[in-house]
């Protein structure tokens, strides 16, 4: 019996925590003494009711997962939770799927056709259902990121690290939060304002305090983030640290946003600041803008960064814009046919743009069999992957042909020049593709000016998620796309309520009172 | 589609190019053959205990139990396994996953138990308890295998590592009081109080109390009269009691990876993928219990029938928040829930002699009703498998389905011109209701179309025995609720790209053969937003079910003890005879998504297997 329970006391003495104290006070403990009745209760006592002990029994923090109450107290801390912030452009709602917002309404792509599923078709043809699932990811995953933007910045207070680097880290979160902020913005209109880190349930709770705040206070913040980012953050970075957000990509990002609001003078200061920082440069071949074994190069200003290798970092891009069905013949794994040039987009190529369409697109490939198969695709990236959805490929945010192609944009909304700055610009990057110059013959006016560098937008640029934006931004998205409406299959009658997309309706649904839906929708 | 080629490989899906590039159906066979899939699980239990008398009556007991568990799963999975698309030789993988988990309980009891002037007898006890469990779990994973002979993963190029660890801890104190006097009179009071590392280190710890009372009428002097009557008692209790089935570190806001690349390196990302609320603490209930047992002609009858109310405050659920936070939901204790019902068995021992014959007959319903939910009382959306289905209202039972009501199918283009519609629709699509009377169809007009929670639910065991046969049937049953039955999104999706039901048999074709009326057309790409959740998807969600039937014959023990055994039954036993159902899916007993708020979805479940058993039971 004695034996038993000595057995019991030693394996209760391995396994908690408060037993030592009472062997302690009891060394000469014999269970077989009645007056052990009193140690028995001490026993039953102490295995619980010192409170030191049981608290630290049911104080079980995660083994598997840091808690974010311990954390964010280094500088290797906040450089994690940064380094999370520019995680969340790789996430579907944002880079992973921007094509879904950004090129599939426009008129230069069209989506896969899967069965039933119309989610993205409904961007395509514009009938938009308030519970489609990429809009809802959209608005989730864009204010993922914010919230890891306000996170850095808020948490950055308190630590204590080398200040110019903290002000260098919180500049970049700054330009990620108001890079996140435009995609918002451009896609929903009026958005929620939060600016601050959602610390706790308590803080979870407050977001039901939030309204759309108007776009132009949205445009407002956006502008205060990139103004103060472009101060802090270095022209460069060594080649270790490629990637970071730059003065660059700052001002260059603004010039973009005052273009978007119609700035003109304020946009050209800014993308003249870009282009006179010497930085950047057009490379001499088109295709080499894009090669994944030539990542960030002299014309690249900010892009969203992929690694391959199977380590959660690969570019998707290749695999999803291969044709479905193709088995090995285009990419290894075959594709998901998504995001297909339309004719319109192939038409669109003037004769002899052959470097950039040939590069761009495809109207078909050979199969195992080695048969042609007819199918348009995006081939813009189209680095091999080990695993499907796993390339080299980076996503270009904002490149230099773009920041060449607003400023001549900017300069000809201030004034029309014949063959002046503006047709410069437009040039070299005709040029570059070997196409001719042109002149102020064949551009006599601002309008024909304004067409020709949407139209070279449109072919540079495409597949990079700018075409629907530019639309929208430049007035053109409801002539254009009226006119090309039954070729499309647009399924309504096209209005300025289409430009901008319908909020979640999760998201109406949990907050009515606070948030309202977009007109016509 | 022949199992085999004629090379004798296996065929595949790509031989009958699927027009979509949907994992389509493997090949079964090869699924089977092709794949080494095994778990060898090990389970070790033990439990010492010591008792010590102090005195007459007084005992102190102590236990400390220990289980250990551990599952090694080895998984690979050869090149000659046909996939999707692809046929034979396809890239082989291989993985193999060890779990463990390692629990631990320690309890330590004094009883005191006597009896007064043999009449007032009493038990005491007080106690407490220690609960520790420990789970870890890691996977390695590989794949480009230089052939299919050797399978473990030290032959191919690793590509996962994966490893996971959790713990909760449980601490409990109490005491318990049981009085009776004369057996006639009963009293029990008890309190607990239990911590659990579940909750914020604000609030871990819960009280419990609970009382009962009961009395045996049939024991009282007046009755004995009565000689029909065996036993008749009535019996009340009340107490509270608290719940603690949850997630492990849900007090904890945790850390999730979200890795970047900076000059081509990996560079390590981390951001908040959960919301702490340290405040979190026990899901409380208290519960009225009122009951009565009758017993007749020597308890050959024996009825008892309870009615309880339990009114569940502080749930533990889990609520969306606006996005825009960062965060789609946390957890928080939250609302009110009242459940009432009664209970009814009856025992009757029909036949007794040679041969035996006893029914076991049962019957219950339940009744539920939200009374309260967060702050603003907003309803819980609860999403399972294709986002909202389900919706949790004040006033209504826990988990309604969420979606439109079909009234029918557009007949034609006037019936179309008649009525709203979404955008794409068209003569043959599926006319759903304009809930809001609003003119358009949209979100806002789903409603509440359903619930998985039944009228009532009953089971009937008859039991036969003669001469060393026995043969036992049971039979169980529910009546009422409802399924919704999503997986039709698929089997009915009328696109032409698998297998449907033959209910789209009856579907519209035009408007002079318009069908039944609810199976809208065919079409290869569903216009109309057909295949939403909506009320053409529920279904009623009654059965009765012969679970089991089992006929058995005890070898007599004089023939037994021949050959040293003291006892030897033969059996055979068909589990899940036959099920009568309306249902279309495999099993209206769907369990799909276990949870209290989306019960009753059935999206891909699995049949339920019939099982027949063989067996011998010998005792020495």
């Amino acid at each position: 019996m004695k034996a038993t329970y000595i057995l019991l006391a030693k394996l209760i003495q391995v396994h908690f925590c408060c037993k030592q104290l009472i062997y302690r006070r009891y060394p000469t403990f014999d269970i077989r003494n009645p007056k052990s009745f009193g140690y028995i209760l001490t026993l039953i006592a102490g295995l619980g009711l010192t409170t030191g002990c049981q608290d630290k029994f049911l104080e079980l923090n995660p083994q598997s997962d840091a808690s974010t109450n311990t954390f964010y107290k280094t500088a290797s801390d906040l450089s994690n939770a940064l380094s999370g912030a520019y995680g969340a452009l790789q996430l579907n709602g944002q880079y992973g799927r921007y094509f879904i917002v950004a090129e599939i309404p426009s008129d230069d792509t069209y989506p896969s056709l899967s069965g039933s599923v119309t989610d993205q078709d409904e961007f395509d043809k514009f009938y938009l259902r308030t519970t489609n699932p990429f809009l809802l990811s959209r608005w989730n995953e864009g204010y993922i990121g914010i919230y890891r933007c306000n996170t850095v910045v808020d948490r950055s207070a308190e630590i204590p690290m080398n200040e110019d680097l903290k002000k260098r880290y919180v500049a970049e979160a700054k330009f990620l939060r108001a890079l996140m902020y435009f995609n918002m913005v451009r896609v929903f209109g009026d958005v929620p304002l939060v600016l601050q880190e959602t610390k706790n349930y308590i803080d979870g709770e407050k977001g039901y305090n939030y309204g759309r705040s108007p776009a132009a206070e949205v445009y407002g913040q956006i502008i205060t983030d990139l103004t103060e980012a472009e101060q802090v953050l270095p022209p460069s970075y060594p080649t270790a640290e490629t990637g970071r957000a730059t003065s660059g990509a700052a001002k260059a990002l603004l010039g973009k946003v005052y273009l978007t609001q119609r700035k003109y003078p304020e946009a050209a200061a800014k993308l003249k600041e870009v282009i006179g920082s010497g930085v950047y440069d057009l490379l001499t071949t088109y295709p080499d803008v894009f090669r994944a074994s030539n990542k960030n190069h002299k014309e690249s200003i900010f892009a969203v960064q992929y690694k391959k290798g199977n380590i959660g970092e690969g570019s998707p891009f290749a695999s999803l814009f291969a044709p479905e069905n193709s088995g090995n013949a285009v990419v290894p794994f075959g594709g998901d046919g998504n995001n297909r040039p339309s004719v319109d987009l192939e038409k669109a190529y003037e004769p002899g743009d052959t470097i950039r369409k040939n590069f761009s697109m495809a109207t078909g490939y050979r199969n195992t069999s080695g048969q042609i198969v007819s199918y348009y695709f995006t081939r813009k990236y189209s680095d091999v992957p080990n695993v499907k959805y796993d390339s080299e490929d980076n996503f270009p945010v904002i490149r230099y042909a773009d920041v060449l192609l607003m400023y001549a944009e900017a300069l000809n909304e201030i004034g029309y020049q014949a063959g002046g700055e503006a047709f410069d610009l437009l040039n070299r990057i005709r040029r570059r593709v070997g196409l001719a110059e042109k002149t102020a013959a064949e551009v006599p006016s601002q309008l024909s000016f304004r067409e020709a560098v949407a139209q070279e937008r449109r072919v540079e640029l495409a597949f990079e998620g700018h075409r629907w934006f530019d639309l929208v931004r430049t007035g053109q998205a409801l002539p254009v796309l009226r006119a090309k409406a039954s070729q499309i299959g647009i399924k309504t009658n096209l209005t300025e309520n289409n430009l901008i997309f319908p909020v979640p309706q999760s998201q109406i649904d949990i907050n009515p009172d606070k948030i309202k839906q977009n007109p016509g929708y | 589609m022949p199992i085999y080629a004629p090379d004798g490989s296996y065929t595949s899906q790509s031989t009958y190019a699927a027009a979509y590039d949907w994992s389509g159906v493997t090949n079964p066979v090869a699924n089977i053959t092709e794949r080494d899939d095994q778990i060898r699980t090990t389970r070790l239990l033990g439990n010492i205990y010591a008792e010590y008398q102090f005195m007459e009556g007084l005992k102190y007991r102590g236990t400390l139990g220990g289980d250990l568990l551990q599952a090694r799963r080895n998984y690979f999975r050869a090149s000659t396994m046909p996939l999707n698309q692809l046929l034979p030789p396809t890239a082989n993988e291989g993985s193999v996953s060890n779990r463990q988990n390692i629990n631990w309980v320690t309890n330590h009891t004094l009883t005191y138990n006597r009896t007064f002037n043999q009449v007032h007898n009493l038990e005491a006890l007080l106690g407490t308890e220690f609960q520790k469990n420990d789970f870890q779990r890691d996977t390695t994973a590989a794949n480009k295998f230089p052939n299919d002979i050797v399978r473990t993963v030290n032959y191919g190029t690793v590509v996962l590592g994966q490893s996971f660890r959790e713990q909760w801890s449980l601490a409990s104190y109490f005491a318990r009081v049981n009085y009776n006097l004369k057996d006639k009179y009963l009293l029990a009071v008890s309190v607990r109080r239990d911590g659990s590392s579940r909750f914020g280190t604000n609030n871990q710890w819960g009280t419990f109390p609970s009382a009962s009372v009961g009395w045996r009428i049939a024991e009282e002097p007046f009755m004995k009269g009565i000689p029909v009557l065996s036993e008749l008692k009535l019996r009340a209790s009340y107490g509270l009691a608290g719940n603690n089935a949850f997630d492990n570190y849900a007090p904890i806001g945790l850390l999730g990876v979200d890795n970047y690349v900076f000059g081509n390196n990996l560079s390590n990302g981390l951001a908040g993928r959960s919301l702490g609320n340290e405040d979190l603490t026990w899901e409380k209930s208290r519960q009225l219990d009122i009951g009565t047992e009758v017993g007749l002609f020597g308890d050959r009858i024996y009825l008892t029938a309870d009615y309880y109310r339990r009114i569940t405050t502080g749930l533990l659920f889990s609520v969306p928040i606006p996005t825009l936070t960062g965060f789609g939901s946390y957890i928080r204790n939250i609302g009110e829930v009242s459940n009432h019902g009664w209970e009814f068995s009856l025992n009757t021992r029909n036949l007794t002699g040679a041969f035996n014959w006893t029914t076991d007959l049962n019957l219950s319903l339940n009744r539920n009703k939200v009374l309260a939910l967060g702050p603003t009382g907003d309803p819980i959306r609860s999403a399972s498998g294709i986002g909202e289905t389900n919706i949790t209202v004040i006033g209504e039972p826990l988990g309604n389905f969420y979606g439109y009501v079909q009234l029918g199918v557009f007949r034609d283009q006037t019936d179309l011109d008649s009525y709203p519609h979404f955008a794409n629709t068209r003569p043959g699509d599926v006319k759903y209701q304009d809930v809001n009377e609003d003119n358009k169809i949209d979100a806002n007009d789903r409603t509440l179309i359903g619930n998985n929670q039944p009228d009532f639910v009953y089971g009937m065991t008859n039991t036969f025995s003669f001469k060393g046969f026995d043969l036992g049937i049971v039979i169980q049953g529910v009546q009422g609720g409802e399924i919704l039955n999503l997986s039709r999104r698929f089997y009915e999706n009328l696109e032409g790209n698998q297998n449907q039901l033959t209910n789209v048999l009856d579907r519209w074709r035009s408007p002079e053969n318009p069908g039944n009326g609810i199976v809208p057309r065919a079409n290869s790409q569903t216009t109309g937003t057909n295949n939403a959740v909506s009320t053409r998807w529920v279904e009623d969600a009654s059965y009765l079910r012969i679970r089991n039937a089992t006929l058995g014959y005890n070898i007599p023990t004089t023939l037994a003890s021949k050959v040293r055994m003291q006892s030897a039954r033969v059996y055979a036993g068909i589990q899940n005879l036959y099920t009568f159902s309306k249902y279309l899916g495999y099993n209206p007993e769907v369990s799909g998504y276990e949870n209290a708020l989306t019960a009753g979805v059935d999206y891909g479940s699995y049949p339920l297997a019939r099982t027949y058993t063989i067996g011998i039971n010998i005792g020495f």
